[in-house]
This record gives structure tokens, C-alpha cells and sequence, in this order.
């Protein structure tokens, strides 16, 4: 059967040799190639985050798609391109998706972060809530620095002792991300990192 | 991709790439959630003022249609207007959005192209000075409603069974041509009846309004009554077209032209330019990708430059005064009649400057060039002796 491509609808040719190996994903290798590729890494509060590209392009085209206008498709191409890097970065690692306001996530249907690491077979623990009432957009930056509130939830004790990776889409101010480090550390993992995808650079600095 | 039968309620699509599904395992069109967005509602407006406030009157020809145009709408016909370039085709159904909104019915002016809606706004606004006229594009859509809506094709998702009157200009343009899905889009907003724009309609689309309980309307007259410019065929080899580029590009700059050159690809458009630039200055390259696009026209408008080498980015809506026009490369297959058409109406549109020239240069004078240079020529004899096509 033919395969087209799940972002630009081309049809994909077999000349690509993942492509070939994981039959099941789709998208193309033009469109890889448009996705720019800028792994860069910071440190928040002892913690080091690895970001893989900026939020930019057809890259944030893509999440907008999936995570806005709901294009469930998606979920399988968005990482497709980092995934070797990803599965050597999260080696003997748990992730734990930074959770999104209710709202967002029943507005959506699904949990973003959550439906990308189960296409991908990635070992995740949802221990994380999110408690706040209003939409993130609607809060003003600076509220948003104030505003704690990412709690943990009764998964969270299984990860006593483990080393676990804090998985987030778009790193903007890094208060969801400080305040999911703080949460996260009341059950003592053994260790803990950062993985973001996308680094709003206009933000940062 | 899974094989099953689904069609898509918003668009009409049913092929299988297009299709996705939920996270519940149930079909979605994928083309569709991309334009996920509020649909309008229909709200009756409270203005009682529709006057008509026009800078220019309308040309005797101009008047005729746009009479014509209005009684077929009342009789519930619809309308194609056959206009060449330059003939004023917007000011054409300002009389009739005036009759619907004063009975208090819908009406909506769509285009394919987001830059013509930027154009237009402001004179629809001009035009109905007491109206609110709301302008709708892609990253531009926050107010769906208003007495009068200015909006891409593919806003019109939006409306459903919505307009008493929708006028879509540029049926011949990208992305609207050969587009199922805008198509179908375009066929479920209407309401009531619609009117389309065309400079170069093609045999089908006369033929689909025909069938549709329409009318076409011809219009081939410019505004300021001269002719149509007649492109002139000048043949040469691969490297001699571009010395005949430049020889009339010299020509045209001597005598205080300006002047645009459309070439088929950017990657010949570089070239050329590359070439130009190095015996005339004060020239620059324009192409979809480039950023500064908008800034290089403004610069161009102002007398900065005397040429622009451009791909087909510049075949419509620019209008530039004593403008001559060049196409490099005529014979490549990207041109059909109807683009060759389009782009040599670029030329002579403005009154103080009525009679541009054009010049297709290629290899081959083939059957596009032939077709577009007797349709133009045709117009203009009908034009001036009055005949029927
Ligand atoms: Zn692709
Ligand atoms: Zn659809």
C-alpha cells in the first residue's frame, strides 16, 4: 500500500532507509530535512534540560497542528526525527510529562506529551497535575512566575529511586518547569533531568 | 493510511491521505482541522446607512454591467464577469452588495490570494464609508462578522449556508484553481446566489455557470478605454534570449520605463538577474521567498528601481505606472494562456500611461503564446467594433 507523508501529503518514496526498517511512521525525508536541528542544553535550578530545536519553522508548524487544531496524526512525526538521540539520552530514565491545565487537555481530547511517548513506546509515569484553574495563555508572565501549581499525584511514588526525565513541548519562561522540578523532588529520584523540544528563544535572556 | 470510505462534511474530501484518526479510532479530515476555527454566526446588522461614495465615476461600459450584473442577481441568476485586466472588475458589484445590504442580506467579496484582501479592504472601506467592513486571512481572523466581509477562500470554512451574495474574484488564480476542497468550501457558504470574477475563465468554468443557472457577462474595455497591450513574439536561442532580454530592457529604461521581468523559475530568475545586473544597475530580484518582497515593491513604486526581474509572485494585482513588461523565457511550460494573459495585463493600466508594451522572449513560439496573443487581440477587436463572441 502506498504511504504519503503525514505532514506535507506527498507520497513517500522508499529511498529512505528508516523508512523502510519502521514502516509504520510517516514523514517524508524533505520534510526531516526542514526541521532544524539545534540541540543546546541549560541548567535550572541544579537540573540540566536538553532542549533538540527552536520553536521555529515547520517544526512548531507541526505542534501547533497536533496540540491546536488536534491533528491526533501527528503524534508519531513530531519526534520521529530525534528518536535515536532521544532513546540514548533516556537511557534506564522514566519520563514524566509536565502536565497541561485540565481544560487544555479536555478541550484537546488527549494529553499531547502523553499520546507522543506511548506511539513511541517510551516508559513515562503521569505523576504530575496541574492545578491551575485558568489558562496558561491568559495569565500574565509575570503571574506566571508566581504561580505554583504543579503538584504530584498518587503515581508519583513509583518513582522512589529512579532516575526520571521531565518531558515539556515548548520551554518559554521555565516557571512550569521549575515548579514541576520542585513537585517532582518531594519523592527524592535518584536523579533528575530535563528534555524540552522546542526553546522559545525570544523568550530567553 | 487505512482504506475506508469517509467523506468529509466540511470539504467533501474522501481520500484516504487526507483522512486521520482520533484518539478514539474515529475518522477526521485532516485537511479541515488545519482551518479549526470559530463558524460565524448569523447576526443581523443594525446599520441603515449603505451609501455609495465612489472617487471616480464608473465608465459608461463599467455602468452597463454592473446593471447587468444586478438584475440577474434579482432574478436569482448567477453571475461570471468576463473582465480583462485593468477594466475596474471590483467597482463592478458595488451596486449590487448596496441593494443586498439594504434589504438586509449577507454579502462577502472572497479571493484566493491574502494579499489582495490586504488591497482591497481598504477599498471596500472607501467605497462604503458608513459600512463595517471586516477583512479575514489566516493570521488575521478574530471578527467574523460585519456588514461587509473581505476574506480568503479558505475562510470561508467559516460560513455555512451564509451568503445572500458572495462574490469570489480570481477564479483562475492559486490556490482556488483546481482546488476540490476550497471548491467545495466555496459551494456551501452560498446562501443565496454568487457572481465570479475572472480575467482568463477557462471553457469549463463558462460551461459549469451555464449549467448553473447562470450567466456570462463580458467586459472588455479597460477603464481608460485604450486597447490592450499586444505582446510581440521574439525568438532566440538558449544564450541569445538573453541578450535580446537586456537589449530591450536597455531600450525601455533609455526611454524612462519601468519595467518588470518575469521569469518561469527562481533559479532562473537568478540567473538573469545575475546577468542584467552586471550592465544595468538599480534593478533587484523578487521571488515568493524572498522576505523583503513587500519593501522591494514599496522601493520599486517609489523610482528606486527601474527594473525588477520577479517570478509569477508579481502576475497579479500590482499596479504600477508606465510599467513595460518582459517575459523571460515565454515558451517554458509553467506559462499557459491564461498566466500569459494575466501578465501581460500588467502592462498599461494606469490612465496617464495606457499603452505599455510587452515582449514575450523564448525558443519556441508555441501554442500558449499563439493562443494568448489571439485572445488578446480578440478582445480588442470586439472591444472596438462592438462584436459578440
Ligand atoms: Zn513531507
Ligand atoms: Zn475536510
Amino acid at each position: 500500500m502506498e504511504r504519503y507523508c503525514k505532514v506535507c501529503f506527498e507520497k513517500i518514496k522508499f529511498s529512505f532507509l528508516r523508512n523502510m526498517i519502521e514502516s509504520k511512521y510517516s514523514i517524508c525525508s524533505s520534510c526531516q530535512e526542514k526541521i532544524k536541528v539545534d540541540f543546546s542544553s541549560i541548567k535550572v535550578d541544579g537540573v540540566k534540560i536538553k532542549f533538540l530545536s527552536l520553536y521555529d519553522g515547520l517544526l512548531k508548524n507541526m505542534l501547533l497542528s497536533y496540540k491546536e487544531s488536534n491533528d491526533f496524526e501527528l503524534r508519531d512525526s513530531i519526534l520521529y526525527f530525534f528518536l535515536p538521540y532521544i532513546k540514548l539520552y533516556s537511557l534506564n530514565c522514566i519520563f514524566v510529562p509536565i502536565p497541561s491545565s485540565k481544560e487544555s487537555n479536555s478541550k484537546r481530547g488527549f494529553n499531547h506529551l502523553v499520546e507522543i511517548l506511548k506511539v513511541h513506546k517510551l516508559k513515562y509515569i503521569d505523576a504530575l497535575e496541574n492545578v491551575s484553574t485558568k489558562n496558561q495563555k491568559e495569565l500574565a508572565a509575570n503571574k506566571r512566575m508566581n504561580n505554583k501549581n504543579i503538584v504530584i499525584n498518587k503515581n508519583a511514588y513509583q518513582l522512589q529511586d529512579k532516575k526520571i526525565i521531565l518531558f515539556d513541548d515548548v520551554y518559554t519562561t521555565g516557571s512550569t518547569f521549575i515548579s514541576s522540578v520542585n513537585a517532582i523532588k518531594k519523592i527524592s529520584p535518584k536523579k533528575i533531568k530535563g528534555l524540552i523540544i522546542m526553546k522559545n528563544q525570544f523568550q530567553i535572556n | 493510511m487505512r482504506n475506508i470510505s469517509f467523506t468529509c462534511p466540511i470539504c467533501g474530501n474522501s481520500d484516504n491521505k487526507y483522512i486521520g484518526f482520533d484518539i478514539k479510532n474515529k475518522p477526521y479530515c485532516r485537511l479541515c482541522c488545519r482551518l479549526s476555527g470559530s463558524k460565524a454566526s448569523y447576526k443581523v446588522s443594525n446599520n441603515v446607512d449603505y451609501s455609495l461614495h465612489l472617487d471616480y465615476p464608473l465608465s459608461e461600459k463599467q455602468q452597463e454591467i454592473a446593471n447587468q450584473i444586478k438584475s440577474h442577481l434579482i432574478e436569482k441568476h448567477n453571475v461570471l464577469v468576463h473582465a480583462v485586466t485593468g477594466a475596474g472588475k471590483t467597482e463592478l458589484i458595488y451596486e449590487s452588495f448596496k441593494y443586498y445590504l439594504s434589504k438586509n442580506l449577507k454579502v462577502g467579496f472572497a479571493t484566493p490570494r491574502k494579499d489582495v484582501v490586504i488591497d482591497l479592504t481598504p477599498r471596500f472601506k472607501d467605497a462604503f464609508p458608513k459600512c463595517n467592513v471586516v477583512s479575514i486571512y489566516g493570521d488575521h481572523s478574530s471578527v467574523f462578522e460585519g456588514d461587509i466581509l473581505v476574506l480568503t477562500t479558505h475562510q470561508l470554512y467559516r460560513y455555512n449556508n451564509y451568503f445572500d451574495l458572495i462574490v469570489l474574484d480570481e477564479i483562475d488564480a492559486f490556490p482556488y484553481k483546481g482546488n476540490k476542497q476550497l471548491e467545495t468550501i466555496f459551494r456551501k457558504c452560498i446562501k443565496g446566489n454568487y457572481v465570479l470574477l475572472s480575467a482568463t475563465p477557462s471553457s469549463s468554468d463558462i460551461k459549469k455557470i451555464k449549467e448553473d443557472n447562470g450567466v456570462v457577462l463580458q467586459l472588455f474595455e479597460r477603464y481608460h478605454k485604450h486597447d490592450l497591450p499586444l505582446p510581440t513574439f521574439i525568438k532566440g536561442n538558449y544564450y541569445s534570449c538573453y541578450l535580446k532580454c537586456l537589449k530591450y530592457l536597455r531600450h525601455f529604461i533609455k526611454e524612462n520605463k519601468k519595467v518588470f521581468v518575469f521569469t518561469p523559475t527562481i533559479d532562473i530568475g537568478k540567473s538573469l538577474y545575475s546577468f542584467l545586473s552586471l550592465f544595468i544597475k538599480n534593478g533587484d530580484f523578487v521571488s515568493s521567498k524572498e522576505e523583503e518582497r513587500s519593501l522591494i515593491i514599496e522601493r520599486f513604486k517609489k523610482g528606486y528601481y527601474s527594473y525588477l526581474v520577479t517570478t509569477s509572485i508579481l502576475e497579479r494585482g500590482v499596479t504600477i505606472e508606465n510599467l513595460q513588461v518582459i517575459v523571460f523565457r515565454a515558451d517554458n511550460t509553467i506559462y499557459d494562456c491564461a498566466s500569459l494573459i494575466q501578465i501581460a495585463g500588467r502592462a498599461g493600466r494606469k490612465i496617464k500611461s495606457p499603452n505599455g508594451q510587452v515582449i514575450f522572449i523564448g525558443e519556441i513560439y508555441n501554442d500558449e503564446i499563439k493562443k494568448a496573443i489571439t485572445e488578446i487581440k480578440k478582445y480588442n477587436e470586439v472591444k472596438n467594433n462592438g462584436k459578440v463572441l
